[in-house]
């Protein structure tokens, strides 16, 4: 993924998406139900997807959120990222912890360049 | 062991609490006349039949309204995951189009201390001058005035009540009881179920609450007894309930523990199956403590509710816990302790102010929308002086949910008219009909199972007054997914679990392709039947027999060696209890009948109160666009795929169709006898389920359907 990224690049990406645009996911918490999530950011995105219990999977389109974060967020290297982690893995939950650790260091690496920290 | 005793009333108590509110009076009633319909809804609903003068009317708050809640025989019994539910019946509030008469539930411990008093099931009339409790000891019925407990929360008001009952002042030792068997005394405390301040307002969203997260919340039931100016009713008694063969009894139970329910020495990660799932609280939050023991009804072999060393959050389960949780996660930044204990914290707000939960699971983030688009706030098209800035902190928990509970700012709208009426009144139906405010039914939220994949969620909603909130088969979407997306051969292959399902419900479902929700097969006769046999199922064994929902039906068991269910089984199946207890000589099935006759009660009641076929249907969007926004990876489900070969297979990207659903209807009313140009009752109907005596009502009204 491209470190080189500018400091209002980097803002833009982080943004709140319009509310039309929020990603909408599911939460499965097993069993106990399926609560909606709208996500508006990338960081949500990764509180989201961040691994918890055995007994809690997120719910989500992997295809669907790459296409998301291309089309709504504008990041094209991280949906090239999220599709790889897709590939690379045999299983849904596998593939989304891989989805997670991108994110992460996606998103850390974001905010230090929108603080000014990292150019 | 099922000879008929000449003692009456096994696993029934012989009485029955008739209220009258009007009169500040009671009478009693005898439960033989009643005893026919089971307990619970049955019971229910005859009595609302027999008790309701008019049953035209559309709003549970009016004041003739009768409202029951009703125990069973499995009540205060040892029957597996079924002593302490109990259930709640009559018209409603905040449902759509008009208020049906409807239903809720709740668990703990109300429904077995009603019965230890004497008493099957207390019904209630009319209106008080004042507000009032009911304080039932026993045979000693008092109706008390309720001043200094009305404004009080229901965590106040219970407390007030167990103080008041407690004449001893020691915060409960030995209390004296009036009894017509000489001096007795007790160490137990009241069982009350009480409404908050939710409730006094009489707020569609009102819940009735029985300690803590035991709520009836469907159906606003809150509202019904604001509105009759009936705070709580607290039961306490020094009673038994009389068992037909108690050795079978034990015997059944001891077979569920060891062939179905789940081992705590053993514990199968992988179980297939709602019994054999391990005792757990049902959470949907991280827990901010390692200190914890699970609690459980009155009776269950597996608790599904937490105790925890916090000081709040206890008892919270389910939807309590998750409905504020996303908002919580956004608020903390990610932190899941920091977000859980606000949400945990914001359960109990509902809990005390006596608010159901269910509506805000996609009511809040449809605010927030607003809110983003700058239609609602101060100042806004939409004007609210909370600060929608904080959703997600408990601050903003406390003043919104507070704004529900009394009507103030946009609770006057939300709370007490529901979501669907307020977003019409607001002028935004379209968000309604694009399923951005997702309130698939009724007037009510989706449950979190979608109509357009998961069908006999869908149908049975739709010929009933309600989500249908029933997870007997539900289970298999839970297996078949979470081990799909985990990359896990199923445990239990899709072809082997179409015949353990189906094979539970013959006669009424005629092969295994009752299971199979391929597109070509949505809306076969296959399906409606796996439908019927639910919606009667659930009707009876459930809502009547008051048999928990999430560990009934077990219609597959992966501890058992073959795979299979203790539902309807020799050794533990629902009979056999019902059996035992009662004395009766009742089958699976028979049960089952009794079920449909129940489902024809009903929808005598809702055609009485203006029901027509052009009401039973979905919001738009489950017709208008495909099920595939985000969501899910897959739905998976058994159907048979091309070559006829059952897999476990995707049921999403698709959409019902009006039409199709329209002849499905058509079809449901010919099978069940009704007219299929109204859905109403026909003479033929009322024959063949022993409903005659509702004949004559319906003719007055002009409402008796022709020919099916």
């Amino acid at each position: 993924m491209s470190t080189f990224i500018s400091k209002e690049e980097a803002v833009h990406l982080l943004r709140e998406v319009d509310p039309d645009d929020i990603l909408v996911a599911a939460r499965m918490h097993y069993p106990s139900g399926i609560h909606d999530e709208w996500i508006e950011t990338l960081e949500e995105l990764m509180w989201f997807l961040k691994p918890a219990s055995d007994r809690d999977i997120p719910a989500v389109s992997i295809e669907g959120l790459a296409v998301w974060i291309e089309d709504t967020v504008e990041d094209k290297a991280l949906a090239e990222d999220v599709r790889k982690c897709a590939k690379e893995h045999d299983n849904f939950v596998n593939a989304c912890e891989a989805v997670y650790y991108k994110l992460e260091a996606r998103v850390y690496h974001l905010q230090k360049v929108a603080e000014g920290g990292v150019a | 062991m099922n000879e008929k005793k000449e003692i009456p009333h096994y696993g029934y108590m012989g009485k029955i609490l008739h209220i009258k509110l009007n009169e500040l009076d009671y009478e009693v009633i005898s439960t033989d006349k009643y005893q026919q319909w089971g307990g619970g809804h049955g019971m229910g609903s005859a009595l609302f039949w027999d008790y309701c003068k008019d049953k035209t009317i559309q709003d549970g708050r009016n004041p003739k309204n009768v409202c029951i809640v009703a125990a069973s025989p499995f009540s205060g019994t040892p029957t597996p995951s079924a002593g302490g539910r109990c259930e709640v019946v009559g018209v409603g509030v905040g449902l759509q189009p008009i208020g049906w008469f409807t239903r809720s539930n709740f668990g703990g411990r109300f429904s077995a201390m009603m019965k230890y008093a004497g008493w099957d099931a207390v019904m209630i009339s009319g209106k008080a001058p004042y507000p009032v409790w009911v304080d039932i000891r026993n045979d000693s019925v008092k109706i008390h005035k309720a001043e200094k407990l009305w404004g009080k929360n229901t965590k106040e008001a219970q407390a007030m009540i167990i103080g008041y009952v407690g004449k001893d002042g020691n915060n409960w030792g030995w209390e004296r009881m009036p009894s017509d068997k000489g001096v007795e005394y007790t160490t137990k405390k009241p069982a009350i179920l009480c409404i908050g301040q939710a409730g006094e307002k009489q707020m569609a969203q009102a819940a009735l609450i029985h300690e803590s997260s035991n709520g009836a919340g469907q159906g606003g039931f809150g509202a019904v007894w604001g509105s009759k100016n009936l705070k709580a009713i607290s039961f306490i008694g020094t009673n038994a309930v009389k068992i037909a063969d108690p050795a079978a009894l034990v015997e059944a139970r001891f077979a569920t523990k060891e062939i179905y329910a789940a081992d705590s020495d053993k514990p199968d990660a992988a179980f297939w199956g709602p019994m054999s799932f391990p005792a757990k609280p049902i959470m949907s939050v991280a827990m901010p403590t390692d200190k914890a023991r699970v609690s459980a009804c009155h009776g269950c072999i597996n608790g599904c509710r937490g105790i925890y060393n916090l000081g709040y959050g206890n008892q919270n389960h389910c939807n309590v816990t998750s409905f504020y949780a996303h908002q919580a996660m956004k608020w903390t930044k990610g932190d899941r302790i920091a977000a859980s204990k606000i949400t945990l914290q914001a359960g109990d707000i509902c809990n005390e102010l006596g608010l159901n939960t269910y509506p805000l699971k996609h009511g809040l983030p449809w605010l927030l929308y607003l809110y983003k688009k700058g239609i609602l706030g101060k100042g806004k098209q939409i004007h609210s002086d909370i600060d929608f800035s904080k959703m997600g902190s408990l601050e903003f928990a406390k003043e919104f949910l507070t704004a529900l509970a009394y009507g103030k700012d946009i609770g006057k709208d939300l709370a007490y008219n529901g979501f669907v009426p307020t977003a019409i009144k607001w002028g935004r139906e379209e968000d309604w009909k694009s399923g951005r405010l997702k309130f698939t039914y009724w007037g009510m939220p989706e449950h979190g199972y979608d109509p357009r994949a998961e069908l006999e969620w869908g149908f049975e909603s739709i010929v009933g007054d309600r989500d249908m909130n029933s997870h007997c088969i539900n289970w298999i979407f839970w297996h078949a997914n979470v081990a799909a997306l985990r990359g896990l051969r199923p445990r239990i292959d899709a072809s082997t679990l179409a015949k353990l399902v189906t094979d539970k419900m013959k006669p009424w479902v005629k092969s295994e392709n009752a299971l199979n929700y391929a597109t070509d097969n949505m809306y076969s006769d296959d399906i409606m039947d796996l439908a019927r046999w639910h919606l009667f199922y659930t009707r009876y064994w459930k809502n009547s027999g008051l048999l928990c929902d999430f560990r009934w039906a077990d219609l597959f068991n992966s501890k058992h060696p073959e795979l299979k269910g203790a539902t309807g089984s020799d050794e533990a199946g629902e009979h056999i209890y019902w059996n035992a207890i009662t004395g009766d000589e009742l089958t699976f099935n028979d049960g089952i009948k009794r079920g449909q006759r129940i489902y024809h009660l009903d929808n005598a009641i809702w055609t009485l109160q203006g029901r027509k076929r052009d009401m039973l249907k979905f919001a738009d969007y489950i017709y208008d666009k495909p099920f595939d926004k985000g969501h899910f990876p897959f739905y998976m489900w058994p159907i048979r795929n091309d070559k006829g070969e059952w897999v476990y297979g995707d049921v999403m990207h698709r959409s019902l169709d009006r039409d199709k659903m329209e002849d499905w209807k058509s079809r449901f009313y010919v099978k069940e006898k009704l007219d299929p140009k109204t859905g109403w009752p026909t003479k033929e109907a009322l024959k063949a389920y022993d409903l005659e005596f509702v004949e004559e009502e319906l003719k007055k009204h002009d409402k008796l359907g022709g020919k099916a």
